[in-house]
């Protein structure tokens, strides 16, 4: 589920940005018009929520000898 | 008996062999030094090139003599890249030298001219093949040396532009034989690696050996056909390997190539915002438009009963600022500091303050607000959104006659 959101950071941003153009150039009737204000609100507060996540996470990628991929934590050293 | 039907003319023997050796020796990179040296005046250079051994004719011409970085002088050790020739008048064959320099680094440096030529004509530097580099990645995967300053530049750049950023080091030689091939395994590690959006592969800066496996055609071959988006990111901004010309992105440095691979998040954090406002700036004059329109009609006398038709507007326009307030609050909450200040601004625009009456709007059931007593049936259900929630109702009946507009 989270996966997915963060998959779609850069379609949610689009979207965003093309309901605000569409309230800026059609006469959208008021139901409409906060239809979309109401979508617009719920995306920012998306991807707001998902920037503030903020793990920091950094993880090492090694192989062992059989060719198998692991990851770790990376520790600086 | 000797047969001369046979026979060829010296001309025609020489013709063959010019061909023979033209065809076969259109490139070659040969290294010797070099002696019996002229400048002729008509600007052209003749010289002979030897080893131990042999020796072999060498003609350079003004235009690509002119722009030789160092001066030949017998005795030089050098390395040229030319094509073979037959000089016909005297049976001689000769190399027409493209480029010329000094042995050592001009191997090499003559090796990467001749593979840039060829991947270029390849079409692995076009554009059109570039794939585009995504705006804002999850998962970026770093090839670098593991004890490199390069690795940890780009660390601190990503926790500071984009602590949101997942990072996965895959660490590899950078330097030496066995780099090139150790970079090209990490790279299909970790384009293996599904969540993985963005590559970035480099090393800080070094001599042009140093760089080297960054020259190499199996390398830049992997590049060219990983599936991911890679940026390179070798030595200095002067410093230009092949996998920087084969990548999707070049950065100058391994810390620039951070810094375009991730946008700052405070600047997407920003641009939600900017979006934001507009959303509801653009929402406000809407409602401000059906205010006057409200306040002009509501003015004349022959209007004052209906005035409680648009008195329902008003109100509804009412609720739904409060909402459009609750849910900006809301979002106000999960912000950080930085953009607070933003926020304050919004709210003293805001004419939710001087507006807020606590009102009611009704929907009916296709979530249309409910303008004329006349849109919903006696009987027929519809929703009272308030300032705290909402509740299902029953229209029972009109109140009062209504005027249609």
């Amino acid at each position: 589920m989270s996966k997915e959101k963060i998959l779609n950071f850069e379609e949610s941003m689009e979207k965003l940005e093309k309901i605000v153009k569409s309230l800026e150039s059609e006469n959208q009737s008021l139901e409409k018009s906060i239809q979309l204000f109401e979508k617009g609100l719920a995306i920012s507060k998306e991807l707001k929520t998902h920037l503030d996540k903020a793990e920091e996470k950094i993880e090492i990628l090694s192989k062992d000898i059989d060719g198998n991929l692991s990851l770790d934590e990376f520790k600086d050293e | 008996m000797m047969r001369f039907e046979n026979s060829l003319s010296v001309s025609q023997l020489t013709a063959k062999i010019k061909d023979l050796i033209e065809s076969n020796f259109s490139s070659v990179i040969v290294r010797g030094e070099i002696s019996n040296f002229t400048h002729h005046t008509s600007g052209h250079m003749y010289f002979t090139l030897k080893d131990k051994h042999s020796e072999l004719r060498v003609v350079m011409f003004k235009g690509k003599n002119s722009s030789l970085t160092f001066s030949p002088k017998n005795g030089t050790d050098v390395v040229i890249q030319g094509n073979l020739s037959v000089y016909e008048m005297r049976g001689q064959y000769q190399i027409i030298a493209q480029h010329m320099e000094p042995a050592g680094i001009g191997a090499l440096f003559l090796a990467f001219e001749e593979l840039k030529k060829r991947l270029l004509a390849e079409g692995l530097f076009d554009k059109s093949k570039k794939k585009s580099v995504p705006k804002f990645p999850s998962t970026i995967g770093i090839v670098t040396s593991k004890t490199g300053a390069a690795l940890r530049d780009m660390l601190i750049i990503f926790k500071r532009r984009a602590p949101q950023v997942k990072i996965i080091v895959r660490p590899a030689l950078v330097q030496g034989s066995e780099a090139s091939s150790d970079i090209i395994a990490a790279i299909k590690d970790l384009s293996s690696q599904e969540n993985v959006n963005l590559i970035i592969i480099g090393r800080g800066g070094g001599s042009f050996e140093d760089l080297w496996p960054f020259n190499d055609e199996a390398l830049a071959r992997e590049i060219f056909k990983c599936s991911k988006p890679i940026i390179s990111a070798v030595g200095h901004e002067t410093d230009i390997t092949i996998s920087d010309m084969v990548a999707d992105l070049r950065a100058p440095t391994p810390s620039a190539a951070a810094e375009i691979a991730v946008n700052n998040i405070l600047e997407i954090s920003q641009s939600i915002d900017n979006k934001l406002i507009r959303l509801r700036n653009l929402i406000e004059s809407k409602i401000s438009t059906i205010w006057q329109t409200f306040d002009n009609l509501s003015e004349r006398h022959f209007l004052q009963k209906p005035k409680t038709v648009f008195k329902r507007q008003k109100e509804k326009i009412d609720q739904l600022e409060n909402n459009l307030s609750l849910s900006i609050n809301k979002i106000i909450s999960l912000k950080k500091s930085y953009a607070i200040n933003l926020y304050t601004h919004l709210d003293a625009l805001s004419p939710n303050n001087t507006l807020n009456r606590g009102y009611s709007i009704a929907y009916n059931n296709d979530r249309l607000i409910i303008r004329d007593p006349n849109d919903i049936n006696n009987g027929e259900s519809f929703t009272l959104k308030t300032g705290k929630g909402e509740m299902a109702a029953i229209k029972k009946s009109n109140t009062q006659q209504t005027t249609g507009y």
